[in-house]
């Protein structure tokens, strides 16, 4: 693993922008024909996925948070969903080539991750006031131990986000490339269909799970952060 | 490069991806969607209202109705009890005035038959006193013998007869 202030990856960038439009692509068809009527079929997709998000945040953020933080997690976790599953695309014509999931490049995920935890800071700075917000630092649970302990959860909470999502995603798409180079013959075919099929299911699986992971436990954190209690 | 290099670039690119990502979908989808599905909200919520309010209504005037039959219902009473106990009062009125009459009607014709049975006698008696007053008169002119008597006699009551 390697840090770089001026390198730029491409590749993320270009499934990220495919994965943006496709996003938006399929939140318009949801609203093409909006009405308060009987819904299209998209349309109560959608509304459903909202009704998701409000009753799943409902539960845990503050009623004053809720509204807001349910758009935002709902935005991530489509986002999450969409980056997640373009690497289980194959490009058929060019050869070996794959599509790789943004999300199995560690910047992605670690940049999400940082941003929730700049959000979620923020949230308890909100809720709990500066004073409130330095106070749960350094005093909870001891005074000034509490900050060592604080600072490791903490941290350990966008570094964790992060690499859970990259390992999943990368290793999904690894598993599945993997299954194209079985050997010649009877067995690779088996192989190919067998084992491929079966573990292309799985990362579908795997990749919806872990976009609503990520999501819940950002919503999660963030809640946690605006009560006053923690 | 490889996908565990960290690079700062990509990461404002995950960040701003996302952000830009809410902006659009707040203003195209999320809005008028939440607007959408407040007013069906609102719609159906005032439908529930419209609809107890019309129950309501319902009911009122369902009660008012059957008021109002039963009203009608003792009404009609009222109108059959006096229409016969009217009746009874009228026929009574009419058997005692046709019994009025009759007796009236029996008393007068007693009288003109009273009356006439006077006018009767009364002409009777004039033409008796006038048959005795002749027959004196023969019986006076004449000097009876028994026989002759007995024919007299016969002759008056003949004449008599005649008269009634």
């Amino acid at each position: 693993m390697n840090f770089s202030l001026t390198a730029f990856q491409w590749p993320p960038f270009m499934t990220g922008l495919i994965s943006m439009a496709v996003v938006l692509a399929f939140g318009l068809l949801a609203v093409r024909r909006v009405t308060a009527g009987v819904p299209s079929g998209m349309q109560s997709l959608m509304e459903t996925m909202v009704e998701t998000f409000q009753d799943l945040v409902g539960q845990m953020a503050p009623p004053a948070l809720a509204p807001d933080l349910t758009l935002l997690s709902l935005t991530l976790f489509l986002l999450l969903v969409v980056a997640n599953l373009i690497g289980l695309l194959p490009l058929p014509g060019i050869g070996t080539r794959w599509l790789h999931s943004p999300t199995a490049f560690l910047s992605i995920p670690a940049g999400l991750a940082v941003a929730m935890f700049i959000l979620i800071q923020w949230a308890g700075i909100k809720y709990k006031g500066f004073g409130g917000w330095v106070y749960g630092w350094v005093m909870k649970p001891f005074p000034v131990v509490g900050l060592v302990v604080n600072a490791l959860e903490q941290l350990v909470m966008p570094v964790s986000l992060a690499f859970r999502l990259f390992g999943n995603i990368l290793a999904g798409e690894l598993v599945l490339r993997m299954t194209t180079h079985a050997p010649q013959g009877i067995a690779g075919v088996l192989t190919v269909i067998g084992v491929g099929t079966l573990w292309l299911v799985f990362s579908l699986v795997i990749s919806m799970i872990q976009a609503l992971i990520f999501t819940i436990l950002t919503v999660a954190y963030m809640s946690i952060q605006a009560s006053s209690e923690h | 490069m490889s996908s565990t290099s960290l690079t700062l670039g990509n990461m404002v690119f995950a960040v701003v991806q996302w952000a830009i990502l809410l902006i659009l979908l707040r203003i195209w989808v999320y809005k008028p969607l939440l607007a959408a599905m407040g007013q069906r909200r609102e719609n159906v919520a005032k439908q529930i209202r419209d609809a107890d309010a019309l129950r309501d209504e319902a009911d009122r005037i369902r009660q008012e109705a059957q008021k109002l039959i039963a009203e009608a219902r003792d009404e009609a009473k009222q109108i059959i009890a006096q229409a016969q106990r009217e009746a009874g009062e009228q026929g009574k009125r009419i058997v005692t005035q046709a019994q009025r009459e009759a007796s009236y009607r029996q008393k007068a014709a007693l009288e003109e038959i009273a009356h006439e049975q006077e006018v009767a006698v009364a002409a009777i008696r004039g033409q008796v006193a006038d048959v005795v007053v002749a027959a004196t008169r023969k019986l006076l002119a004449r000097n009876l013998t028994g026989n002759d008597q007995q024919q007299f006699v016969q002759e008056i009551l003949q004449d008599v007869g005649q008269l009634q």
